[in-house]
């Protein structure tokens, strides 16, 4: 079943007086408990296609449906509350709140959906073991090395048990050996809460993790590639 | 968590506080000093006494000036301050009574002690009530009261054993400052004879065959009055018409003594048709006051009441309060563009975690609530520390011994009073109203910090 559905999607910049084209005509569908990768070089506007599915940004035209809701219509604060219930972020370089400790951090997105204390409390500490950092709840971000800091970003992505995260370069910062550490967590997670993954990455490694791989180049979807028949 | 980002920022937090602080201590100290003077002229006006009663003086040396127009006709005649126009005062309206009041000296003695000159007041029994007084023992005059006196609750105060070293009374000095003194003698039962001339006390060695021998009378004292005015309470209250008749028979006295040394002693009816000195006016309430002494002057007297030159010196002081309030609004201004400042710092220096919160599922209330908090924060802290400080100032302000800042500040009144005065509810207001320009200051930096585009803010470089 399709979760995500993209129709004919445009995206254009301006920049002062010139246009440039990021994404022309992208029509794409995203299955429920799949792990995609959109593979592409830097330019190629993979990081733009993710935007707009998070509905961080607005397409220029065409339409993204998200569990049948369309996206591209809502308003900032009908998207906080899309965001805050169905997906979840990881970023390349972590953004965790440098004033506040792992746990808190992963805390944070309960916080906002206004879940009780004691509630959110547990279940942050849950997710940090899954992420295993259990001994690190109390460290602020600058106490801890890059890998543990993505695995707290992951820890926070996945606390809301969002149908579909969003990883945006999630190993960019971090060495090999990290690397490979860092995608077997998040797509175990993934897989085990039969969770809608989307990575974009330049890295074709990486991209041998993904069910299914989508290669972007200028603007279009060159091919697909289906990793497990 | 607003409280950790303010920390992380202690200098800028503690500096904008600092601002805060200021202002608040200005404004609090300013609003102190002009309630401490509001609070002495409400003293005052206790001190006064009976704030309702009109004095009005008779006799020619008192006349009003001519106002034109209305009653020009009476003002022609000699306006004389009789019985007929205490009847005419007694209708103005917002008039509760009205009675004359004649005063003279006299001197007492019970046993082996003496007073040595104490106010006698004359006047009419049926206005007492009126004009307030009230018997704490006894009762007050009534119609008829021939020899009856009432004393004022200082009146026993004044008796003092008279020998060559004592010449006033102690006693009398702290029954004045409201302590609470042993009697020597009962008024109410103990014999006193008064006398209107000096020698019923000073016993001089006389000579002259030729002296009549002063007229001495026994003080029937029916009540002792409760504490009224500094006034009413040194003095003795006897019926109007009998203080008259003293009066009378003293000036005859004298004059036959004078006559008898050969001495020139006047026109004998110098007094007739001048009326009496002086009329007690009581009004309804405060409110009345000014406008009965109006009516009054028109009648042709000089009228005079406690308030009267308290209203411009109230106006002065209101003038003075409101420049100083000002100094203080100006001092909270800066300080609240401070906060707005700091406020707007913090939300250019956070883009990113601000984007991050947009991203991970903040509603813009949540972004919004965040740097409202803050700005609060700051404003109500900056306003417990503001109050902490002028309540020191206010501190050091009572208890300085700088005397020419005391009289600086503290205008017509000598030490011992309150210079600055600040009550809970200034406390509570400053402290509400700075976390209050917190909250205004912060209202759009906020807003700023809630329109930030989410993936704007995430890309920006830190």
């Amino acid at each position: 079943m399709d979760m995500i559905t993209l129709n004919h999607i445009k995206k254009i910049y301006r920049m002062g007086q010139e246009r440039i084209t990021a994404l022309k005509d992208i029509t794409l569908n995203f299955e429920k408990a799949k792990i995609y990768c959109l593979l592409g070089t830097s330019g190629s506007g993979k990081s733009t296609l993710l935007n707009l599915i998070a509905g961080l940004e607005k397409p220029s035209g065409g339409e993204i449906i998200f569990n049948g809701k369309h996206i591209e219509t809502m308003s900032e604060k009908q998207l906080a509350l899309f965001r805050q219930l169905y997906v979840g972020f990881v970023f390349q370089s972590y953004n965790l709140l440098p004033t506040l400790t792992a746990l808190e951090n992963v805390t944070l997105p309960l916080i906002f959906r206004r879940v009780p204390t004691k509630i959110r409390k547990k279940k942050a500490m849950e997710m940090l073991k899954a992420v295993g950092l259990e001994n690190r709840a109390n460290h602020k971000p600058s106490e801890m090395s890059g890998g543990q800091q993505q695995r707290v970003s992951i820890a926070r992505a996945f606390i809301n048990e969002p149908q579909a995260v969003f990883a945006d370069e999630p190993t960019g910062n971090l060495d090999t050996k990290t690397t490979f550490e860092m995608m077997d967590l998040i797509t175990g997670i993934a897989r085990n809460r039969s969770q809608t993954l989307i990575i974009v990455t330049h890295d074709t490694e990486i991209a041998d993790c993904a069910d299914v791989v989508i290669h972007i180049r200028d603007g279009e979807v060159e091919s697909i590639e289906n990793n497990r028949k | 968590m607003c409280f950790r980002s303010l920390y992380k920022r202690k200098l800028r937090t503690f500096l904008t506080i600092l601002g805060v602080i200021i202002g608040t201590a200005c404004i609090v100290t300013m609003i102190s000093l002009g309630l401490a003077v509001s609070a002495r002229f409400d003293g005052m006006i206790d001190d006064m006494g009976d704030v309702t009663i009109i004095n009005v003086y008779g006799g020619n040396q008192y006349m009003a000036p001519a106002v034109a127009g209305g009653g020009a006709s009476a003002r022609n005649q000699p306006t004389v301050l009789d019985d007929n126009m205490i009847t005419q005062f007694n209708r103005i309206p917002g008039v509760v009574a009205a009675t004359a009041i004649v005063s003279t000296y006299g001197y007492f003695k019970s046993g082996k002690y003496s007073i040595t000159g104490c106010q006698i007041l004359g006047i009419s029994p049926s206005a007492m009530e009126a004009l307030g007084y009230a018997p704490s023992q006894g009762r007050l005059l009534e119609m008829g009261d021939k020899s009856a006196a009432i004393v004022g609750r200082n009146f026993e105060a004044q008796f003092y054993k008279m020998d060559n070293r004592t010449y006033y009374s102690e006693r009398y000095e702290q029954a004045m400052q409201g302590i609470e003194i042993e009697p020597l003698i009962d008024v109410m039962s103990d014999r006193i004879n008064m006398s209107l001339d000096y020698r019923l006390v000073y016993s001089y060695e006389s000579a002259e065959e030729n002296t009549t021998l002063p007229k001495i009378q026994k003080l029937n004292v029916m009540g002792v009055l409760e504490s009224k005015d500094y006034n009413a309470d040194s003095s003795i209250f006897m019926d109007i018409t009998v203080v008259q008749q003293m009066i009378k028979d003293e000036q005859k006295r004298q004059q036959a003594e004078n006559e008898s040394y050969g001495y020139y002693s006047g026109n004998q009816n110098q007094n007739r048709n001048t009326g009496y000195d002086r009329v007690l006016v009581k009004c309804k309430d405060l409110d009345n006051v000014r406008s009965v002494s109006e009516a009054i002057q028109e009648l042709g007297f000089y009228a005079e009441f406690p308030t009267q030159y308290l209203d411009s010196l109230q106006s002065m002081t209101q003038g003075l309060q409101a420049m100083l309030g000002a100094v203080g609004a100006v001092s909270m201004l800066v300080a609240a563009i401070g906060i707005a400042n700091t406020m707007v710092m913090s939300v250019v220096e956070r883009t990113r975690e601000i984007g991050v919160m947009k991203v991970i599922g903040a509603k813009l209330s949540d972004i919004r609530k965040i740097f409202l908090t803050e700005a609060a924060i700051i404003g109500a802290f900056g306003g417990c520390a503001g109050v902490g400080l002028s309540l020191l100032l206010s501190f050091l302000l009572n208890n300085s011994q700088l005397e020419l800042f005391q009289m600086f500040l503290g205008g017509m009144d000598s030490g011992g009073e309150k210079i600055s005065l600040i009550t809970s509810w200034l406390c509570g207001a400053a402290i509400g109203f700075s976390a209050f320009v917190g909250l205004f200051s912060g209202y759009f930096p906020a807003r700023r910090a809630m329109k930030l585009s989410a993936l704007n803010a995430i890309r920006a470089d830190m």
